[in-house]
């Protein structure tokens, strides 16, 4: 079955191998056969950099690696669902991640394929930060991860999300609660100090911001549940962003008040939140988000619809969820 | 469909899985090039304006100075209704377009004064930059 998914992946994207660079590829992919180079020292990207060797700079081997990274991906999300769900939710979440149009930004758009190199290394490091085998390379992938993108400094702290989420479904105590609030706060420190330099402004300019981000991450929520007439522009005004300020703390609280039955939402919102909280905080800017942001930010959102399936579908019939 | 799910769960996963391939299949489409990209963002929402400027700026490429100062037109109203808080290099980024336009149809004095109104200081002297390049190039082309 999962073999059939990979290869009607490979056929939803079959169109690729045509495709040119577009908008900001060229932005820097010439920098990549240069991989390690004093302009851009990361070997985080290497893959890249294969992507450059192996099609001479041409852009059918960088979409290609994209694709393949986009499938090593689905396989980690599987080999990850399968830790806490069934055999069919897990289906249905490596299905949802790899095939949902949301996702043919980040993989059909180079430069949207940092965000899945990201991910692989995320994945990769959340494995085994929960026990598979490569524990002690943790540290080296997060450390891969960041070089990829500076944005992903507050992972180690992230990682952690899973490690809790076991520990709760074994004890609901505040301890593990505050534990999640303190997580928070080292995340959102850090980001703080990163761009908050850059973009100085006042509380309500901030609070703007704030609402901002939620109302682009809110409409993306939409789009999975709705994937038409999406694109990567984005209709903002003022009203719009409260209204996504006020739902998204809607969603907590009922997160909260869920999570003795059903846990995975509100730990869902908790990753979502560390990512975009901080970012939304310290920017005063519209278009934080695009789709290929959403890549990782959705990653649990997929984990999340085969939760659902195994509590309120197949409940009775999977000893996990 | 709990029912359903239970008794056939990798028919439905495979029915879901081939709507979602058929969606994703359509939608890759729109990564294709600039210009299939930028025309999918003026259909989704013809009221953005870096869709606009971008979709003109990749139709001036394609050689359809008419088309493409029509869309710059067309930006230059959508500029003034857009909140202050998007994009504020729009001017910017039309001005150096509409410029670059106005060169291609010889029109450079027009292209002067666009320049003179380019409103961020970095940005003009990359413009201005850019517009002496082009001009040096009139003569050879």
């Amino acid at each position: 079955m999962i073999l059939g998914l990979a290869l009607l992946t490979v056929l939803a994207y079959s169109r690729i191998w045509w495709f040119g660079f577009v908008y900001d590829d060229l932005n820097w992919v010439h920098w990549a056969p240069t991989i390690p180079s004093p302009e851009w020292p990361y070997i985080a990207k290497y893959p890249f950099a294969f992507a450059a060797w192996l099609g001479g700079g041409l852009p059918w081997a960088f979409h290609g690696v994209v694709l393949a990274l986009h499938l090593v991906n689905g396989l980690l999300l599987w080999l990850l669902a399968r830790r806490w769900l069934s055999v069919s939710a897990s289906l249905v979440a490596v299905t949802l991640f790899w095939l949902h149009p949301i996702q043919t930004e980040a993989v059909a758009y180079v430069s949207g394929g940092i965000e899945v190199l990201a991910t692989t290394y995320v994945l990769l490091a959340i494995l085994g930060g929960i026990g598979s085998g490569w524990a002690s390379l943790t540290g080296g992938v997060l450390a891969l991860a960041i070089g990829v993108t500076l944005k992903l400094s507050m992972l180690p702290a992230l990682v952690l999300i899973p490690a809790i989420w076991l520990i709760a479904k074994e004890q609901h105590s505040v301890i593990v609660w505050l534990a999640v609030c303190a997580l928070l706060y080292l995340i959102g420190l850090p980001a703080l100090l990163y761009w908050g330099i850059a973009h100085r402004a006042d509380v309500w300019t901030r609070i703007h911001g704030l609402n901002l981000i939620l109302l682009e991450a809110s409409r993306y929520l939409a789009l999975i549940v709705y994937p038409r007439w999406f694109s990567i522009e984005h209709t903002f005004n003022t009203g719009l962003a409260w209204l996504a300020g006020v739902g998204a703390f809607g969603l907590l609280a009922v997160s909260v008040a869920l999570r003795r039955i059903w846990l995975a939402p509100f730990l869902c919102l908790v990753w979502m939140a560390a990512w975009i909280l901080p970012r939304g905080l310290v920017s005063v800017q519209a278009i934080q988000l695009t789709e290929h942001h959403c890549y990782l930010l959705f990653l649990p959102i997929w984990l999340l619809a085969g939760s659902f399936l195994d509590h309120f579908v197949l409940k009775g019939q999977t000893a996990h969820g | 469909m709990q029912r359903q799910f239970v008794k056939y769960p990798s028919v439905i996963i495979a029915i879901i899985a081939v709507v979602l391939a058929f969606v994703s299949f359509r939608q890759v489409g729109t990564w294709e090039s600039d210009f299939t990209l930028w025309s999918h963002v003026v259909q989704v929402k013809p009221t953005s304006v870096r869709g606009t400027i971008n979709l003109g700026a990749t139709t001036m490429q394609r050689g359809d100075l008419v088309t493409a100062e029509a869309l710059f037109r067309r930006s230059d109203t959508l500029i003034g209704q857009q909140p202050l808080f998007e994009f504020a290099w729009s001017r910017d980024v039309l001005e150096a377009n509409w410029a670059i336009l106005n060169i291609a149809q010889g029109r450079l004095l027009e292209a002067h004064n666009r320049l003179q109104q380019a409103p961020i200081g970095s940005s003009r002297a990359s413009v201005c930059q850019m517009f002496l390049i082009v001009c040096a190039t009139i003569p050879a082309s």
